[in-house]
């Protein structure tokens, strides 16, 4: 069924072209999805871009229920498992939807593969991510446009608030659309409001008290984050503070907004203001797990920061504050007995440890069970009063699936509740069982308590028993684990993006994680048609979801129950994102009354070229009068390049792109001038494994001007090395003096600094504007070998390998040919490694592979 | 001339008396010794390393001063550095020109923001000019937490906290390799995008064939 705004929606947009903006949760996906229907009706060649695996294969399924569509229009996704020819006979169908890869396309609409000309339309989703010029389906819709004028472009978008992030962003993302229509449905539009309002069901927002210690904990971590912001104040006069307060803190969005703020002078911002921020985010983090985690977890959580984190320069982890935040954790979980209690406990303990499992012993194990456990419980039982037998049986009649849904979060939580709500003892025993597990699998931290509770006590009495006891805990912590794990495997390997079903009747517990796939939360309730809804975190595009649920299937009326923390921080956000939202589309409304609107011709002629050049701050002889895109010579780049900017801003300084798989370099500008690009975290760590080394060699050996083109993030222009470096001595490791040392090896090889890609651009095609005779070299000769080409697509995998320890340049092609996935080369015994890497590198990969983490919890159990 | 043969015998750095007198970057050159002398570069960093500095502000005010420079130093040393100290904000036309006149007339370009950082460039060229390359070639030893840190990082928004997530609730590589979609996103932090990109990178084939 269509909603009345939806149906208005979908036909605004397929009138005329236009990027439309829906609420978050308003269905963007359905109108999308007949979208994509009624164009494939027509046969003709469709391209969509940014569209999700998950998305592809709900169009899938919802295309073979309509059997309008005949078979060879179905939504087909392009990947690198076509080849080319392939990917041709596909194309030349001429019709269907296709989702082509974005290095593929730009590929195939770089080399005229793809026929542009018959490509009727193309539909962008997440519209939001075109506001950036220099992303690659920017590229390819403008490729496509130049191509092919009378393509269609319609986007859509569901997060209005990006595009309110900064100054004119819609109409940027609307010129990099080529599309003049803004169509904006906020929740609050009449047509929608009126639409939903209808809505038979009613929603209770249920307020659940946290406990004292939760409080205090979100306390600490608040004021934790409070002091970070004052310093940050303190330090950074300049910045704007008016934008910066504790609330804002609460969001991701914080972070962009300060990094806007300081990205002008960020090569001025001290390493101190950095790590502030840093730790905001970090806190941010914490502070959302603290009402989310259960008390073990939290911990556990808590520790593993602690680990990743730099003591000596976080703010906040060896403040007082900081300090806080940890007791509070930790007496979630145990408390430490006084001296008198202890001799007392130790009594009852030793008759208890028969019968219980045991816990170290001068602690008292509390495990404060989360408040919204017990609510969830009695609300349960609620229904399953209200639900009783016969009155079941006839709202199953009238056309209800199941008793309720528990709509949480995440994994994690779905798998922790799929726990709690088997019984009322459930979850006592879950959170044992969890804190078993911790000591458990920290065997080392066990010992050591083991040791240092010996010698505090020996002295003391009964030295013996207290280590039969501890042996006792280990045996059957040891024997819980293994029962835990078996009973996980018992849930066996489940889709994500499943439910659980549980022993309990008709009790759903749902996920719908994630950012796009939050629409599958309508798919969820249209096919289980449930009585009640239970919301264990407050969402709201889950609320709108909801409320279009309700809308379509009037006759059956839903009873939804929202769980939230009193005076929470969960409370605040939630409530907080909900008027962001609205706020963004109040924005949007008032600048597209003001908005200028690009008409389609000016795309073609030459003010908007001359703005191209002219925002890369450089005008260059000749370059204004690109009227017609002249061609100021042609380059060869590597495939994999095309995840970058940098080939896009080639393209707009009029070069024309030759995509390659090529074995030197990333660049071939001319027979004399190849460029290998190195970020400089990439730079780091090819300087460190050496692989930079072998492809300079191999660079300097093929052409007269190598050059190793340095890419700096925006953050750092130009600096190697920290302030605190320079004061020391030189240290012959730093990433200084390995370059310089590189440099010294190789007099021939020619650096190139970049701070932004825009200039990165310029200067090649300044190289390459120099050069004489406009000569490319033979392509064979660069390209790869036929055994090893284009066929390792999957190189994040292959990135990944080269990190392990003991994997080499040297000894990668093996690897590669012998085994098919990291996975399999972990699995492999020692044996079969010293086959394939010799025997020293064999023994430091299979040592790197299985031995196990250093101890995180040293101390925690003194 | 004396001073010149003891500086490419690598006693120490010959700053040239004409041009660089007044350069407040030689008082940042602390490591190493040095001492005025009369040369064609500007700094005098060992047998065959020679440098010339070039500030941007300077070159926007002259910009034919460093073609001059660099066609009196012509091809006479092995290795040719160019020190370009940025000190404007407004440097990138400037920037590129002096890149493409490094490229092509075989210079090899440092670009800084500091004077220190410039004065620690001449420092390690003249420590290091007789140096092997082992440091480039060999990988260094790194502790436990930091290989798998490194190994991580490089699968596409996996970042070090999410790194230390995964390996304290797998404890060894082994086991994260071989967790399930499910376990992984037990993790906190670790939200469906990174449960994926995990996948790709850990379970996934090299090759799609």
């Amino acid at each position: 069924m269509v909603l009345e705004y939806e149906r208005l929606a979908l036909r605004e947009v397929e009138e005329q072209d236009g990027l439309c903006i829906v609420g978050r949760g308003l269905g963007v996906q359905r109108i999308v999805s007949k979208l994509v229907k009624n164009l494939c009706r027509q046969q003709k060649l469709i391209l969509g871009l940014r569209f999700s695996k998950e998305w592809l294969r709900s169009l899938e399924q919802w295309f073979l229920v309509s059997q309008k569509i005949a078979p060879h229009c179905y939504p087909r996704e392009i990947d690198a498992s076509y080849s080319r020819t392939e990917r041709q006979s596909v194309y030349h169908l001429q019709q269907g939807f296709l989702i082509v890869s974005s290095t593929i396309l730009v590929h195939d609409l770089l080399l005229h593969v793809i026929p542009a000309d018959k490509v009727s339309c193309v539909v962008v989703n997440e519209a939001e991510f075109l506001v950036d010029e220099s992303r690659i389906e920017c590229f390819i819709i403008r490729l496509l446009k130049e191509q092919n004028k009378n393509c269609s472009v319609k986007a859509f978008s569901e997060r209005a608030e990006y595009f309110t992030r900064g100054f004119h962003l819609v109409e940027k993302a609307m010129r990099n659309l080529r599309v003049t229509k803004l169509y904006l449905w906020p929740r609050f539009r009449v047509e929608v409001d009126h639409c939903l309002q209808r809505s038979s069901g009613q929603l209770v927002e249920l307020e659940v008290r946290q406990t004292p210690k939760m409080a205090s904990l979100s306390k600490a971590i608040l004021e934790a984050m409070g002091a970070c912001l004052v310093e940050l104040k303190r330090r950074n006069k300049s910045i704007d503070v008016s934008e910066l307060d504790i609330e804002s803190a609460l969001f991701k969005s914080f972070d962009f907004v300060i990094l806007k703020q300081l990205e002008p002078m960020w090569h001025n911002v001290s390493s101190h203001t950095k790590q502030l921020i840093r730790d905001l985010r970090t806190l941010r983090n914490i502070l959302t797990f603290a009402t989310k985690l259960n008390c073990v977890s939290f911990f556990n959580f808590l520790m593993a920061i602690t680990q990743s984190e730099d003591t000596s320069k976080s703010n906040w982890l060896m403040s007082k504050t900081g300090e806080k935040i940890f007791t509070y954790a930790k007496s979630r979980i145990y408390q430490r007995k006084s001296k008198e209690t202890t001799d007392l406990g130790r009594k009852e303990k030793r008759a208890k440890s028969a019968s219980t499992s045991n816990i170290p012993l001068d602690m008292k194990v509390i495990l404060e069970p989360s408040p919204k456990w017990s609510v969830l419980h009695s609300l349960l039982q609620e229904i399953r009063a209200k639900t009783d037998g016969a009155q079941w049986d006839e709202m199953l009649s009238i056309g209800y699936g199941c008793r309720v849904i528990i709509f949480v979060k995440d994994v994690s939580t779905m798998v922790e509740l799929s726990e709690i709500v088997k019984n009322d003892k459930a979850p006592e025993e879950y959170l044992r069982k969890e804190f078993q597990k911790l000591l458990k699998s920290r065997d080392e931290a066990v010992a050591r308590a083991k040791r240092l509770l010996a010698k505090e006590i020996a002295d003391s009495e009964n030295f013996d028993e207290i280590e039969a006891g501890l042996d006792d805990l280990q045996v059957t912590s040891t024997n819980e684990f293994t029962s835990y794990c078996s009973n996980e495997d018992t849930l066996g390997e489940q889709d994500l993006f499943h439910n659980l079903s549980l022993e309990i009747p008709d009790i759903e517990i749902v996920t719908v994680e994630g950012r796009i796939e939050t629409w599958k939360a309508l798919e969820i309730l249209e096919s289980l048609k449930p009585r009640f809804v239970i919301m264990y975190e407050p969402q709201n595009s889950l609320i709108r979801q909801l409320e279009v649920y309700q809308n379509e299937m009037n006759e059956l009326p839903l009873e939804v129950f929202c769980l939230v923390y009193e005076n929470s921080v969960e409370k605040d956000k939630f409530e907080k994102a909900l008027q962001y939202e609205a706020h963004s589309f109040e924005r949007l409304i008032r600048e597209k009354e003001n908005m200028v609107v690009y008409v389609e011709e000016e795309y073609s002629n030459t003010e908007k070229i001359e703005e191209d050049t002219t925002r890369f701050g450089i005008i260059e002889e000749g370059t204004s009068n690109r009227t017609s895109r002249k061609i100021r010579g042609r380059i060869y780049v590597d495939m994999r390049e095309f995840r970058s900017k940098l080939p896009q801003l080639l393209y707009d300084n009029g070069v024309e792109l030759i995509p390659v798989t090529l074995s030197i370099g990333d660049y071939v500008l001319s027979k004399s001038i190849f460029v290998e690009r190195k970020s400089l975290s990439d730079l780091t760590s090819s300087l460190q494994s050496g692989r930079l080394f072998s492809q300079v060699q191999q660079l300097c050996r093929h052409c007269r001007f190598p050059c190793l083109l340095i890419e700096f993030p925006p953050g750092k222009s130009f600096l190697l090395s920290s302030f605190s470096e320079l004061v020391k001595e030189l240290n012959p490791i730093s990433l200084l003096s390995r370059l310089v040392l590189l440099t010294i090896h190789f007099p021939t090889l020619r650096l190139i600094w970049c701070h932004t890609e825009y200039f990165c651009g310029s200067v090649f095609a300044a190289l390459k504007s120099s050069e004489p005779i406009d000569e490319l070299p033979d392509i064979d000769s660069l390209s790869q070998p036929e055994t090893d080409s284009r066929e390792y697509d999957n190189y994040s995998a292959v990135d990944l390998l080269l990190q392990l320890p003991g994997v080499h340049e040297r000894n990668v092609q093996s690897i590669l040919n012998r085994f098919n996935s990291i996975q399999e080369l972990c699995n492999a015994d020692e044996a079969e490694l010293e086959k394939t890497l010799g025997s020293n590198h064999a023994k430091i990969l299979y040592e790197f592979l299985h031995s196990t983490t250093p101890n995180l919890y040293e101390g925690q159990f003194k | 001339d004396l001073i010149i043969a003891q500086a490419k015998a690598n006693h120490f750095i010959v700053v040239n008396q004409a041009t660089q007198k007044n350069n407040p970057l030689n008082g940042f050159i602390k490591q190493v010794l040095w001492n005025y002398g009369n040369i064609i570069p500007d700094y005098l960093l060992g047998r065959y390393t020679c440098a010339l500095f070039l500030r941007i502000s300077q070159h926007l005010l002259t910009p034919q001063y460093i073609y001059d420079r660099v066609k009196a130093i012509g091809k006479q040393f092995r290795l040719r550095i160019l020190i370009c100290l940025i000190d404007v904000e407004d440097f990138e036309f400037a920037l590129k020109e002096v890149t493409k006149l490094c490229v092509f007339s075989e210079f090899t370009l440092i670009v800084t923001r500091s004077e220190k950082e410039a004065a620690r460039y001449l420092e390690a060229y003249f420590a290091l000019e007789n140096k092997p390359t082992d440091v480039l070639r060999e990988r260094t030893e790194q502790d436990y937490i930091s290989k798998v840190e490194s190994a991580l990082t490089s699968i596409p928004s996996i970042n070090k906290t999410d790194a230390m997530q995964l390996i304290t609730n797998f404890k060894t590589f082994h086991a994260l390799v071989n967790a399930d979609v499910k376990e992984l996103s037990k993790c906190p932090g670790i939200g469906p995008t990174k449960v994926q990109r995990l996948k790709e990178a850990l379970k996934m084939p090299f090759r799609n064939k």
